[in-house]
């Protein structure tokens, strides 16, 4: 039987919205009420553990999504984002580190936050790690652009609700926040801030993984990033009214110390340290050997520290005039000292 | 903004719907002209804003010289509409082609010009046809009677602004005057939905998902094996028919919800038995513009069968050129250009093919030709042409059985369970598109039929659950692909 069109209509837009639209709502809401992507702003006990599934868009998506009205700026590795920015007692610090990130990355990134900000920042502090001038680690993510259009886009946090992907992350988050507890290297509050109870009972093993990786890595000559300088250079001159304050990764002394015991890597490693003193005038290392960087219980593998850690070079940042037991002030005056002081004899 | 975007289907289009027909109501219609005008503009700004600036210039020097034509009684008005067909091609020439001369005159002569790398602003190329059709029309029959803002939006309306159909003024302009028009018209509106919704289940479901395969095919053409030069030719056949025949519908849809008709684009090309037959029913007015403003002009058939085929060739060596700047479309109109010709020939010995043959023919020459509109070189095409027909039954076994990695990155879209990697779901997802491309109803024939009824509710909501579904899972951001063109 034929119906009338008004009437037609009117029928496929109720049975529409109770077969359809109710469904998509559902969906959309639990993704909204969770925010995987860190698209608003609100907090329950179903959201507090993020899983940190692609830092660049989510803390991106955060800095669109909240009052992005800084002090300063943190930006590096993974390292970096076990350091709670709310230890900062001087100022107020958004940590804007990102897994991986890669030294053609720093300057896009920092850029964008500047503008977000709406201000220069009074400081950067920028952690710089050694293989970030390792031409033979190229960057294999999304340029920043990508990441940074996505956020930006039109109606994004509302048309990214309904997504599989989205629910995907939204019942992780569900069910770990539920259980708050998260089994993974780390999660994160619906503030930013990285938390982790990851063990470390498997450094024995991690530290043989390492050793055989990097005996095949070293088998290779480093390939010094021929462009690193003009790299860190124009990350200088692109904040011109902003104090930057470079610092060295933290990693365990045997690490670090195996590394620099190859010659080739040595030569690369005071090439890099040249580098960044020539640029920025002073490094700040946390390459040492140290009751910190010994411990192995600071430590869930070889690269990666516990949060304690990082409250510890806040710490040593926020106070770089006083003297600290992990970190040192490497200039002009004292560079060379410290190449041939930084390779020590340890077991 | 894309039709089948948030923003286009929950704000602009309930936006501009509204306010037009509240406008009809309580102002009048030429009130309701500004506002489709203004909101046309904001969607063609929305893209870029500095597009608005080229086709305001464009429209309204036309407009101009089409009023010179239609006021002037003596022989300048041949000159006037010869600046205008000029000033028209001059711009497209210069947004669309101009590295592509530049490209050409460096390898010829060993210059070394800088490319401008310019911008082309969307559908420049439709508009383009458009306005050279009125201008044409101005010193033929005359149109002085139409106002600007009609013009304007003649060449404006959102729903074909991008990428067609390309319209004529004698039937579009009237409807904006018709007095029955001012109303909301239920009928209009339901097969408007009914046939937009077939359109987007066309772009979304089918084109954005089998294109996957197509791009994937063609950035590893060197490496694909006798199997996986099929797939991806076919691919890119499925691809681009529902990609282009799902944004005619939904223009059609869109345009239905103010009242006004379009004309066909799409009716079922891929049953066509011959080439001839073929464009009767793949981009008709494309088809339409170029025979009524370039085939009858250069004579037609009148003079002779030379000059007919030539005449032909020409036809076609323009369609090429004009669907991108590339030797590649320009060898694929020709190849349209030759077949065409060839059909003519042969109707002469009066032999007719078994129509299963002539079908399979016409469509395997289609799909061939296509590569060469696809690919990036006329190498690339070559290449993949090449492995076609060259048959290796391992591959075939290999295809089903071993992991490929030519449609690798496929395997990121996973729709339950099933990832567009599995070599049986590319299969099987080329064979059903195919078959309903070869044998469906048509979304026109569909909207026609259409009837009031509780299986039209049904089959609409199971549409837009089919394209619900693959935005879910997809989560793309697809592009049309005749925007560049």
């Amino acid at each position: 039987m034929n119906l009338d069109p008004k009437k037609w209509l009117v029928k496929l837009f109720a049975t529409s919205f109770i077969v359809i639209g109710l469904p998509v709502f559902g969906i959309m809401g639990f993704n909204y009420y969770i925010d995987p992507l860190w698209n608003y702003t609100h907090a329950n006990n179903f959201n507090d553990y993020q899983l940190g599934f692609d830092e660049r868009q989510l803390k991106t998506n955060y800095m669109n999504s909240h009052d992005f009205n800084y002090d300063s700026l943190l930006i590096g590795t993974s390292r970096i984002t076990y350091l709670d920015e709310r230890a900062f007692k001087k100022e107020n610090v958004y940590n804007y580190s990102l897994s991986g990130l890669h030294i053609k990355e720093y300057l896009p990134y920092m850029q964008y936050a500047e503008k977000k900000n709406g201000k220069p920042f009074k400081r950067i502090f920028m952690e710089l790690y050694f293989d970030s001038a390792n031409a033979g680690k190229p960057s294999t993510l999304n340029p920043p652009q990508t990441y940074i259009e996505t956020s930006e886009a039109p109606f994004y946090a509302i048309k990214s609700l309904f997504s599989a992907s989205t629910m995907h992350y939204a019942r992780f988050n569900y069910d770990i926040s539920k259980a708050n507890h998260y089994d993974g290297p780390r999660s994160y509050t619906r503030n930013n801030i990285a938390q982790t109870t990851y063990p470390n009972d498997d450094m024995d093993q991690k530290w043989q993984e390492f050793q055989n990786n990097f005996k095949a890595e070293a088998a290779k000559p480093f390939m010094y990033d021929a462009d690193y300088r003009k790299r860190l250079q124009a990350i200088k001159d692109a904040f011109p009214n902003t104090e930057l304050v470079v610092f060295t990764e933290l990693m365990p002394a045997k690490r670090l110390q195996t590394i620099l015991h190859n010659d080739n890597r040595y030569e690369a490693y005071s090439r890099w340290m040249n580098d960044m003193v020539d640029v920025f005038g002073t490094v700040y290392s946390f390459h040492s050997v140290n009751e910190v960087t010994t411990n192995e219980n600071n430590f869930f593998d070889w690269l990666h520290y516990y949060p304690n850690v990082g409250d510890l070079i806040i710490k040593s940042l926020e106070n770089r005039e006083e003297r600290s037991t992990i970190m040192q002030a490497i200039n002009e005056g004292n560079l060379d000292e410290y190449l041939k002081n930084v390779v020590v004899d340890i077991k | 903004m894309l039709f089948n975007s948030f923003e286009f289907i929950f704000l602009f289009l309930p936006i501009t719907f509204i306010i037009y027909f509240l406008l009809n109501r309580f102002r009048n219609q030429q009130y309701a002209i500004y506002w489709l005008v203004l909101s046309s503009l904001f969607f063609y700004g929305y893209f870029k804003l500095t597009y608005l600036t080229i086709i305001t210039i464009s429209i309204v020097v036309n407009f101009a010289l089409s009023r010179v034509i239609s006021n002037t009684n003596n022989r300048s008005r041949k000159t006037y509409m010869i600046i205008g067909v000029i000033f028209n091609i001059l711009i497209l020439c210069y947004y669309k082609y101009t590295d592509f001369f530049i490209d050409n005159i460096n390898s010829l002569f060993g210059t070394n010009f800088a490319l401008l790398h310019l911008l082309l602003p969307l559908g420049l190329s439709f508009i383009t046809f458009q306005q050279i059709a009125f201008i044409v029309d101005s010193y033929r029959a005359g149109t002085a009677h139409y106002k600007f803002s009609h013009y304007a939006l003649f060449i404006l309306f959102f729903p074909q602004l991008i990428a067609g159909p390309i319209v004529q003024h004698d039937e579009m302009l009237p409807q904006y005057d018709t007095k029955e028009n001012r109303k909301i018209i239920h009928e209009n509106i339901a097969r408007g939905l009914f046939i937009f919704a077939i359109g987007l289940v066309k772009k979304i479901v089918i084109a954005d998902t089998v294109g996957i395969w197509a791009n994937e095919g063609f950035a590893n053409y060197s490496s694909l094996s006798f199997i996986e030069a099929w797939i991806t030719s076919l691919s890119y056949t499925v691809q681009l028919y529902y990609d282009f025949s799902g944004y005619s519908d939904m223009a059609i849809g869109l345009a239905l919800l103010f009242n006004i008709k379009m004309p066909v684009n799409f009716y079922s090309p891929y049953k066509a038995r011959n080439i001839q037959e073929f464009w009767k029913k793949w981009h008709m007015t494309l088809n339409r513009f170029l025979t009524t403003y370039v085939y009858f002009p250069l004579g037609g058939s009148r003079k002779g069968a030379f000059r007919t085929y030539l005449n032909i060739l020409i036809i076609f060596f323009i369609s090429g050129f004009w669907h991108g700047a590339g030797w590649n479309f320009i060898l694929w109109g020709l190849l349209h250009g030759f077949a065409s010709v060839v059909v003519r020939l042969f109707s002469k010995t009066g032999i007719k093919l078994p129509y299963i043959l002539s079908w399979f023919m016409t469509f395997q020459f289609v799909n061939i030709a296509w590569i060469y509109f696809r690919a990036t070189s006329i190498e690339q095409a070559n290449t993949i042409i090449a492995k076609m027909f060259t048959p290796n039954m391992t591959s075939i076994s290999n295809f089903f059985t071993e992991p490929h990695t030519n449609f690798a990155q496929a395997e990121a879209f996973n729709i339950l369970g099933l990832t567009l990697s599995d070599p049986i779901v590319i299969v099987v997802g080329l064979l059903i598109t195919l078959v309903i491309a070869f044998t469906a109803l048509n979304s026109i024939q569909l909207m026609d039929k259409m009837k009031f009824n509780w299986g039209a509710i049904i089959y609409t909501q199971f549409m837009i659950a089919l394209v619900l579904v693959s935005i879910y899972y997809m989560q793309k951001n697809s592009i049309f692909l005749y925007f560049n063109f």
